[in-house]
């Protein structure tokens, strides 16, 4: 039963958060603005609301303030729902390969494994990605599952990815970095929009969205669907188990509650199916079905042009029901074989294979006695199945609450500030035997301090109490100079941490069979003899980063262009596979990452744009193996795109990552894509049609033990879609 | 000196032929402020806001209209006297003037919104490269489609209008020019109105997409940058355009011939534009002023 312990793999970071508006102080208004002179105004008493300044920032995610590029104390990418488009991008992590040194691997059609600077494929669980301020990270395992995001592709109008420890503003959790994804605002989408596209790999998609205001609200609704059939093979067998669904409902409103105050809401919900690829002899598929539900509400009010007040309560629970048929002989089922894994692991295993133990404690012995005795009570039925479900079921929720301030106390001066409190609760009798939960409570602020044109200063940390580990605290420093209007250089030092999940400090971790027939203990849930339990006093992940970054712009090209070179010293990592064999987290890891990072991108007419990343990283000193099992020395993307005035565009892109980390396969893909857009009245049409070749058609990866594979048959895929807007 | 009071453009000259009588429409204090600077232009002005006691006065005169409503009581009145009016746009002084205009060459105006040329020449100079505009128009502004088309060619930009129809939700309308780098905003009663324009200017920050307006008010409340022309650049075209009516020569109506840019700083700041002093100094100045 081993292989279905394993963490799964591809969590990230963090609890909560919420979205962050902030004012931006300049002047965009505090009085009543008029259309045109003052004089005009008379013409049609056009007295105009104020637009909400805080509406107006190039990124919203590395401080909680709504800052430009120039100012923010980190690297950001942000990706645009045009970019998308342009490029033919039709699922969110296939976005995120246009970010600077994130490692992506996908294993399977639902095992995706995204990590900001790689490290460990097995637990990418240090960053954090956040859907209009409600984190999907779920708490318990430290999960994020990319298939099925409550947010279709569709849906969104942004993601800004901060590439660098960002727990100074989202606490613990945002470690390496996160990813803000930002939904379409329900004032700003057509009437009405669908979606359907289908391609290679059995991928089929469809996407519906209807938005209407009433009054001073405005809501869309929006549904949409989506699968694919996986990889070709993996190990090499045909017919890879590996298909993936998810079905989400999401519903966005925003409400104008007079002049000063708005208030948004939001409900997701997702539902689908995982189909794992892996078994045993002794087990069925362990395929998973999930469904999840997200709500959020946001207070925010204007107190004057400078104060802003924001209060947000998010909730969130997640269901995995995951089942699967195993058959162990009747013998992995005494409570007396149970009771001696809990005193030497040696000693059960030994006796269960027909071995006598020796080198135990006396008391080892004993019990290992009483085992021999009850296997040979059993006969030959010892070694007979015993067959029924074992389950990895869980149910996880989280609440959170948070009060944020956002002053500009001049225009050298802002600050934003905050409390919070978030209950989190696991539940699942495999992992926990029953619920295991955790109550936290936070602090944070952000200074922004620019004390002249040419120098901006931000200062911001994150206290986090949390009941089990305890305080935590995660400051940032950035220094940005403005050496010219277009060039900024930034220099910035921040503090990341993960705290360990639940499972790594509560777990309770035990497999009990649903039978038929009655086991060993004559029960029909008799319990698996291997368990475990979390030693507990493990210490947060930590992560010091160092950076100098660069970023220029130059109008006449539509150029912008962000430098960074970097230094992360990662700490106290807890990098164990842990399964219920072997259940034994350490803080006892650490690697250090050097490199550095260029991103740009080119407008240089309305008709075609383009772009080029790179990272180079350098993984050094990593005291286990594991966190190099996720590394590219060399990755980055680039590409072009053009857009004609008679509704034709294309697209061609390249990205590519080394491969160099311990069983890690090398990536390269090409894209061309082609869309023609079409008027019907007031409909719009846009027909897409992407084609890839990829380098390489295996990727392999080590989950546990030997090297694995993942493979398609072809190199060549192929996807369209129609999308028609009304 | 003598040579230069003796051009027919002289305000000074010109008034000494013809009476200016300005009417207002209200007592604002950007009414009065407007009036003052048309008095440091034509020092012997008449200023009132009934027309019945402006036109009891006797001599030859020029009227004029300090906002909308003044230009309608004018309109009504049914003076002989050649009117220009001021501080009104394009768009409400044809409502206004509509077929009078026609039957009539004695009714003028300086239009208070910079022209589209000044508005797209801004535009031009902010971003320094080929940039794709968008404009929302309706039916009332249909008619500048071509102008703006023109101009856009020989700045070398590239221009998509979107055109709305009634009573509809101009923030989605904008969905149909998220393609465009920028917008160009035109005074439209049907598009801009003191209930979506909080509204509008939001939804293209949540999109990055800039705005350029044409009113020094229009960047306080959020537009990235304006060509505009100020209360004194009007008051001074408003003096030339009186000595060219004294002079029998009533001029078509027209856009300001003197504007400014005003510059929303924080809102550049924030969408990673640079504007240097050379935008910042483009338009024209009328003689004296900077």
């Amino acid at each position: 039963m081993q292989r279905h312990l394993e963490r799964p793999p591809w969590a990230a970071a963090r609890l909560s958060r919420r979205k962050h508006r902030v004012i931006t102080i300049a002047c965009v208004v505090s009085c009543c603005a008029t259309i045109g002179t003052p004089l005009i105004a008379a013409e049609a008493n056009e007295q105009l609301g104020t637009a909400d300044a805080s509406a107006v920032a190039t990124v919203v995610t590395p401080t909680r303030l709504r800052q430009p590029l120039s100012d923010v104390p980190a690297s950001v990418t942000v990706i645009t729902s045009d970019m998308l488009r342009r490029l033919g991008i039709t699922n969110i992590v296939d976005a995120l390969r246009l970010v600077p040194g994130m490692q992506i691997t996908q294993t399977s059609g639902n095992r995706i494994l995204v990590n900001y600077h790689g490290t460990n494929s097995r637990v990418p669980r240090r960053l954090n990605v956040l859907i209009d301020g409600i984190s999907v990270y779920r708490p318990g395992l430290s999960e994020i599952y990319w298939a099925q995001l409550p947010v279709a592709i569709e849906d969104i109008e942004r993601i800004e990815v901060t590439r660098s420890p960002s727990s100074a503003a989202y606490g613990p959790n945002s470690m390496m970095a996160v990813i803000n994804i930002i939904s379409k605002h329900p004032a700003d989408v057509d009437r009405g929009s669908l979606t359907v596209g289908t391609g290679s790999l059995g991928t089929r998609w469809a996407h519906a969205r209807l938005a209407r205001s009433f009054g001073s609200t405005a809501v869309h609704v929006a549904a949409s669907a989506e699968g694919t059939d996986g990889v070709d093979r993996i190990d090499g067998q045909p017919d890879a188990h590996d298909t993936t669904k998810a079905r989400r409902l999401l519903v966005r409103s925003h409400t104008r509650l007079g002049q000063a105050s708005a208030l948004q809401l939001e409900g997701m919900h997702v539902e689908g199916t995982n189909e794992i690829p892996y078994k045993s002899e002794f087990e069925s598929f362990p395929d998973q079905r999930l469904r999840d539900d997200y709500l959020g509400a946001t207070l925010t009010t204007q107190l004057s042009a400078e104060h802003e007040l924001q209060l947000r309560g998010t909730y969130s629970k997640h269901r995995i029901r995951q089942e699967w048929t195993a058959c162990f002989p009747q013998a992995a089922f005494l409570p007396e074989l149970f009771a001696l894994w809990q005193a030497n692991h040696g000693y059960a295993n030994a006796v269960l294979t027909g071995q006598l133990p020796t080198g135990g404690k006396p008391s080892d012995d004993m019990l290992a006695a009483q085992a021999i005795a009850a296997l040979q009570a059993l006969g030959p039925a010892a070694m007979q199945p015993l067959c029924g479900l074992a389950d990895q079921n869980r149910v996880e929720s989280r609440g959170d609450i948070e009060l944020q301030d956002t002053l500009a106390f001049s225009d050298r001066l802002r600050v934003v500030s905050g409390i919070g409190a978030r209950v989190q609760r696991a539940q699942s009798q495999t992992f926990f035997g029953g619920t295991a939960s955790n109550t936290l409570y936070r602090v944070f602020g952000n200074v922004e301090y620019k004390p002249n044109s040419s120098l901006g200063l931000n200062v911001g940390a994150y206290a986090e109490h949390d009941r089990i580990v305890g305080w935590s605290l995660a400051p940032r420093a950035g220094l940005a100079f403005h050496v010219a209007p277009d060039q900024t250089l930034r220099f910035a030092v921040s503090k990341g941490l993960r705290t360990p999940d639940v499972v790594d400090q509560q777990a309770r971790f035990t497999y009990t069979l649903r039978t038929s027939t009655p086991g060993p203990d004559g029960s029909l849930t008799p319990r698996f003899y291997q368990s475990a339990s979390s030693p507990g006093g493990l210490r947060s992940e930590q992560a010091v980063s160092t950076e100098i970054g660069y970023l220029f712009s130059e109008p006449r090209w539509g150029l912008t262009l962000d430098m960074k070179v970097f230094e992360d010293r990662l700490k106290r990592l807890i990098s164990e596979v842990v399964t219920v064999a072997m259940f034994e987290p350490t803080n006892s890891n650490s690697t250090t990452l050097r490199g550095a990072e260029l991103q740009a991108s080119l407008a240089w007419s309305p008709a075609w744009s383009g772009f080029f990343n790179y990272a180079y990283l350098d993984n050094t000193g990593a005291t286990t193996f594991w966190e190099r099992t996720q590394y590219s020395r060399h990755s980055g993307s680039t590409g072009i795109t053009h857009t004609s005035g008679s509704g034709w565009r294309w697209s061609l892109a390249y990205y590519g990552a080394s491969g160099n980390g311990v069983g890690e396969s090398r990536y390269g893909r090409t894209d061309l894509g082609v869309g023609r857009r079409l008027m019907f009245g007031q409909a719009r049409a846009e027909a897409s049609l992407a084609l890839r070749y990829l380098d390489n058609p295996r990727t392999t990866y080590i989950l546990s033990g030997p090297v694995r594979e993942s493979s398609l048959d072809h190199r060549f895929q192929a996807f369209a879609s129609l999308r028609v807007d009304f | 000196m003598l040579g230069a009071i003796a051009t027919p453009l002289s305000p000074t000259l010109a008034l000494a032929a013809s009476e200016v009588r300005v009417l207002t429409g209200d007592n604002s204090s950007a009414t009065q402020r407007a009036v003052e600077a048309l008095r440091t232009r034509l020092p012997r002005l008449m200023a009132g806001s009934e027309i019945e006691a402006l036109s009891r006065r006797t001599g030859p005169a020029v009227y004029l209209a300090i906002g909308p409503a003044a230009l309608r009581a004018l309109v009504a009145g049914g003076l002989r006297a050649p009117v220009v009016s001021l501080f009104t746009s394009s768009q409400a002084f044809h409502q206004i003037v509509g077929s009078a205009l026609a039957a009539s060459s004695r009714i003028t105006a300086i239009y208070a919104e910079a022209s589209p040329e000044h508005q797209l020449r801004l535009l031009s100079s902010i971003f320094q490269r080929r940039v794709s505009v968008g404009v929302l128009l309706t039916a009332e502004t249909a008619h500048l489609e071509p102008l703006l088309t023109q101009v856009a060619r020989e700045l070398d930009l590239e221009i998509q209008f979107h055109q709305v129809r009634a009573n509809t939700n101009i923030v989605r309308e904008l969905n149909r020019l998220t393609a465009a780098d920028v917008l160009l905003a035109v005074p439209d009663t049907g598009i801009f109105s003191p209930d979506n324009f909080r509204d509008i200017l939001e939804s293209t920050y949540r999109r990055g997409q800039p705005v350029v307006c044409y009113s020094q008010g229009m960047v306080t409340a959020g537009c990235l940058a304006a060509a505009y022309a100020s209360v004194e650049d009007i008051a001074a075209q408003a003096a030339e355009t009186v000595a060219e009516v004294d002079a029998g020569h009533v001029p078509p109506p027209r856009y300001p011939a003197y504007w400014r840019v005003a510059v929303n700083d924080s809102v550049a700041r924030s969408l990673n534009i640079v504007i240097g002093e050379d935008v910042r100094r483009l338009g024209e100045r009328p003689t004296g002023t900077r």
